[in-house]
């Protein structure tokens, strides 16, 4: 494997997973991790205790540059990809420079979801899918005093408890788009609302953002499709996440909501894979297409795709279970289809 | 240097197409860099005119266009943000446009000749209005009560409203062509009937022959192709649709069938289409309306049969499949084998496209006549197709810019002289005409109603227009990318001032430098050795701190600009876009 290189497209779970079975199954190749992000590979569910206080910065590193150096895999921070051609199996980074890969994989994950219902007033709406998103709220948490949340996906649930706790008020507009991916029974439904009702988070049942105004620094009315009207310091949107490959678009990659893949985890071009969150896979038993969610799947699939890279074939079959505990209440999903 | 230069060379017109993507862009032609700059420099009319020199319908096309021009800006660089919203800037124009902005035109003197366009509709009004300023007698035979075809009558008014449609169509004929409506082709003459009255036919009837699906139940109650459909609802024939609607189809006449049946009452709406939301030729802002309706696009589907006994009641769908094809490059759906799935539906639309017809009675010509796609000449001479009579359904952009070349093509059938053509100026310009502040700018959005006032009314216009301040504040994020940035190597002094401020790296020190195939430089840090200096216009974002920190000015800008030059009986006149100074027309 000498004179490979590896390049890995982000540092989450699955780009650190692959990076791992790439170090050890090609102990001679070159391994780059490439990220835009400046802070090192981080646990994003406890970036909830971190906009509140309750954990540091240091708290959330999962892996300290030294266990980079120690595996010998480079790990590019802050370094944004702008394109790749997989003709000349380059990718082009933000600041001019070119890397030459011999294969790649894409694990760039999710980016927030905004619904294109609520595009108008986008930039009234704070969302949280990385640390740069839990840095802006916990700088403004001192001076929230009542919270507007809107959409309702595992992060939201949590953060709107998280808030409730250290005594914001938190009104909850839960609408029949809300849960998004899950599909959940009207009963399911109810359950969640009275486990947020009990953390003294305020619920309004089949309710929904219609507008936001800026009435000052920091000041919102959220307009709702009941008729009211929210004086607040902060509109929430938690919508889920989407694949975050826009920077894939015109490169030739087949591109549907996440980044196209076959069931080797390969993309439409040759030498060119795709795992974890932006990644979209035809599964035969539902006849569908779906896109894996949860840091356990994208593990698996980073490490699957690793192997298919270094020559292996291994298929994706089904995602990993995944369970997911919300207030008491379990959550079994792996995967979203459609929106 | 003189004061203008005027060129045909082609690598002058390489130029163009290179350094000013968006007019290269657009299919027409349109001076985009100039019309923007005029609405700028608060000349709204002077803009109109730059633009209707070339698309002939601004108000229509800053609603509707396809805006394959700002597929080009170079606003759209990933690291420059979005593209400039040019489609919304025409209509901010069109909007303010003094009433005289259609009357400066040149006309060449009568010559006699008759020309019959069949189809009054973006195509056909573009070849009459191009052949009448030629001087030839023109008579446009529309089908239909009113001129404007699919504009009027396959297109929303919530879209397009009728006034801007009447007032542009109006301005084209009111320079003398003819109109006779109720004209079908095939039923009252034939392509060869009309060949034996006039010097030259063009045919310009568009495509109103859909493409059927071909799969079982496409012919129940319930099922609808998408421009009948369309029809139906401009005439005020309005279907009852139900509550469940599925599209199937991705182009314009999808988008908007799936938007009227939301007006409509229908509850829930989807387009499905074979491929991938990412190959759709429809604007990325058309998709995101719809979806801020509510409607959903699913991807990867194919229809392979339509249910029910008396009336549809569901579809029966295979997912699919891209593979790319090895020859042409296109990705091709493909049906998975064992994925079908049912849906439930009420009414099912089918917008797959539109093919050209000669009518049920045929050309009436020996044979079936051919088109050439790129020209329109057929073999059959003095006949010719332009539109979507020539190459299908396409966009309005393209059946205008397609409908001014057929033009100067029978012109030159008709005369024996190419007497219009498309030509560089080059000269010398006095500045930037732009600030820094203004470089990364972000787009100012359309202000548009909210959805619930939308789908209250099938006609009211959901996007309301810039107001004067979002107009000209978008207007500033255009780049100018027609002025072009040169620098005099024998003044230069090296002082490196220019690259240390340049804010996209686009100034070089070149030891070598190869200007074909490509422009190749090998960049040198040595002062000794440097044979140029050169701009690199490709990722010059025309910011013009080179300029103003230049100690020897030895850095000058030149204004490139792609006009039309005509043979007028005076000599050549140029339709100079003088919207930069605020004048209306070059004469």
């Amino acid at each position: 494997m000498a004179g490979e290189h590896y390049v890995v497209i982000g540092n989450g779970p699955a780009g650190n997973e692959a990076a791992d079975v790439l170090r050890s199954g090609a102990p001679d190749a070159r391994v780059t991790i490439v990220s835009d992000e400046f802070f090192p590979f981080y646990y994003r569910h406890r970036l909830r205790d971190y906009i509140v206080g309750g954990c540091d910065e240091a708290d959330l590193v999962v892996r300290t540059p030294d266990h980079y150096r120690e595996n010998d895999v480079r790990l590019r921070l802050g370094q944004k990809v702008t394109r790749i051609d997989p003709a000349t199996e380059t990718i082009f980074l933000a600041h001019m420079e070119k890397i030459r890969y011999t294969r790649l994989l894409v694990c760039c994950g999710g980016t927030p979801r905004v619904p294109e219902v609520h595009y108008a007033y986008r930039q009234h709406l704070s969302v949280m899918g990385t640390l740069r998103h839990a840095r802006v709220l916990r700088q403004k948490m001192p001076d929230l005093r009542r919270v507007v949340i809107c959409g309702g996906d595992m992060i939201s649930f949590r953060v709107a408890t998280t808030l409730a706790t250290v005594g914001k008020e938190v009104v909850f507009l839960i609408d029949e788009d809300a849960f998004w991916p899950l599909e959940l029974t009207g009963e399911v439904r109810e359950e969640f609302s009275r486990a947020l009702g009990r953390k003294g988070v305020e619920v309004r049942q089949e309710d929904a953002l219609t507008g936001v105004d800026a009435t000052g620094h920091d000041r919102y009315i959220a307009r709702t499709r009941g008729g009211g009207a929210i004086d607040c310091d902060l509109v929430g949107a938690f919508f889920g996440f989407v694949p975050a490959i826009e920077f894939l678009r015109g490169s030739g990659l087949d591109i549907e909501r996440g980044l196209l893949v076959n069931e080797r985890l390969q993309t439409s071009r040759q030498g060119v894979y795709a795992a974890g969150d932006c990644a979209e896979i035809y599964r035969p038993d539902l006849r569908n297409y779906w896109v894996s969610i949860g840091w356990p799947n994208a593990q698996h699939l980073g490490a699957l795709a690793a192997r298919n890279m270094l020559g292996e074939t291994v298929d994706a079959g089904g995602p990993a279970e995944s369970v997911f505990e919300v207030e008491g209440i379990r959550v079994n999903t792996s995967w979203w289809r459609e929106f | 240097m003189p004061e203008r230069v005027i060129s045909t060379h082609p690598a002058d017109i390489d130029y163009v197409r290179r350094n000013i993507p968006c007019q290269w862009g657009c299919p027409a032609r349109t001076n985009i860099p100039a019309y923007i700059d005029a609405i700028c420099h608060g000349a709204p009319t002077a803009s109109y005119a730059v633009n209707r020199r070339s698309n002939l319908l601004p108000g229509v096309l800053g609603r509707i266009c396809s805006r394959p021009c700002e597929e080009f800006c170079r606003h759209g660089d990933v690291d420059l943000g979005e593209p400039v919203s040019i489609c919304w800037l025409k209509r901010a124009a069109a909007d303010r446009a003094g009433p005289d902005h259609a009357r400066a035109e040149y006309r060449l003197p009568a010559t006699g000749k008759r020309v019959a366009v069949v189809g009054g509709g973006p195509s056909g009004l573009a070849v009459a209005h191009s052949l009448a300023l030629f001087g030839h007698g023109v008579t446009i035979l529309e089908m239909m009560p009113r001129l404007g075809g699919m504009l009027l009558y396959g297109i929303p008014r919530f879209r397009l409203p009728d006034p801007v449609i009447a007032q542009e169509a109006g301005d084209v004929i009111a320079i003398g062509v003819e109109v006779k409506t109720g004209f079908t082709l095939g039923v009252d003459a034939t392509a060869a009937d009309l060949l034996s009255q006039y010097d030259a036919v063009v045919l310009a009837a568009g495509c109103y022959d859909p493409y059927r699906l071909d799969v079982p139940g496409e012919d129940l109650p319930g099922v609808y192709s998408g421009l009948d459909f369309m029809m139906r609802v401009n005439r005020g024939d309005l279907p009852e649709v139900g509550d469940l609607v599925i599209v199937i189809g991705g182009g314009f006449t999808a988008m908007d069938c799936a938007r009227t049946t939301r007006r409509l009452g229908a509850s829930r709406v989807e387009i499905d289409i074979r491929e991938t939301e990412e190959d759709l030729v429809v604007s990325r802002e058309e998709v995101l309306e719809a979806k801020r309706e509510g409607i959903r696009l699913v991807s990867l589907v194919a229809a392979t049969e339509l249910l029910g006994d008396t009336h549809v009641t569901g579809i029966r769908f295979a997912r699919t499949r891209l593979r790319t094809d090895s020859l042409t490059g296109m990705k091709i759906a493909h049906s998975i084998p064992d994925s079908e799935f049912d849906r439930p539906v009420d009414t099912v639309i089918t917008a797959i496209g539109q093919r050209p017809s000669f009518g049920p009675s045929g050309s009436g010509l020996p044979r079936t006549p051919t088109f050439d796609p790129e020209t329109g000449e057929s073999d059959v001479p003095g006949l010719y197709a332009a539109g979507d009579y020539r190459r299908a359904a396409s966009t309005v952009i393209q059946a205008i810019g397609s409908g001014s070349e057929v033009a100067e093509r029978v012109d030159e059938f008709l005369t024996g002289a190419r007497r219009r053509r498309k030509v560089v100026t080059i000269e010398p310009w006095r500045d930037t005409r732009r600030e820094r502040a203004w470089d990364f700018a972000e787009k100012t959005e359309m202000p548009a109603l909210p959805v619930d006032e939308r789908l209250a009314s099938r006609d009211v216009e959901v996007e309301t227009g810039y107001g004067d301040e979002a107009a000209a504040e978008e207007s500033r994020r255009c780049y100018l990318c027609n002025l072009k940035y040169e620098i005099k190597v024998s003044d230069c002094i090296y002082c490196r001032w220019c690259i240390d401020l340049c804010p996209r790296e686009c100034i070089h020190l070149v030891a070598e430098l190869a200007q074909a195939p490509d422009l190749r430089v090998s960049k040198t840090g040595r002062w000794n050795r440097v044979s140029a200096v050169v701009i690199d216009s490709d990722r010059c974002i025309r910011c013009g701190v080179c300029l103003r920190i230049c100690p020897t000015q030895c850095i000058s800008v030149k204004l490139v600009n792609l006009v039309d030059e005509v043979d007028m009986p005076e000599g050549p006149f140029i339709s100079y876009p003088l919207g930069l100074e605020g004048g209306a027309d070059g004469r």
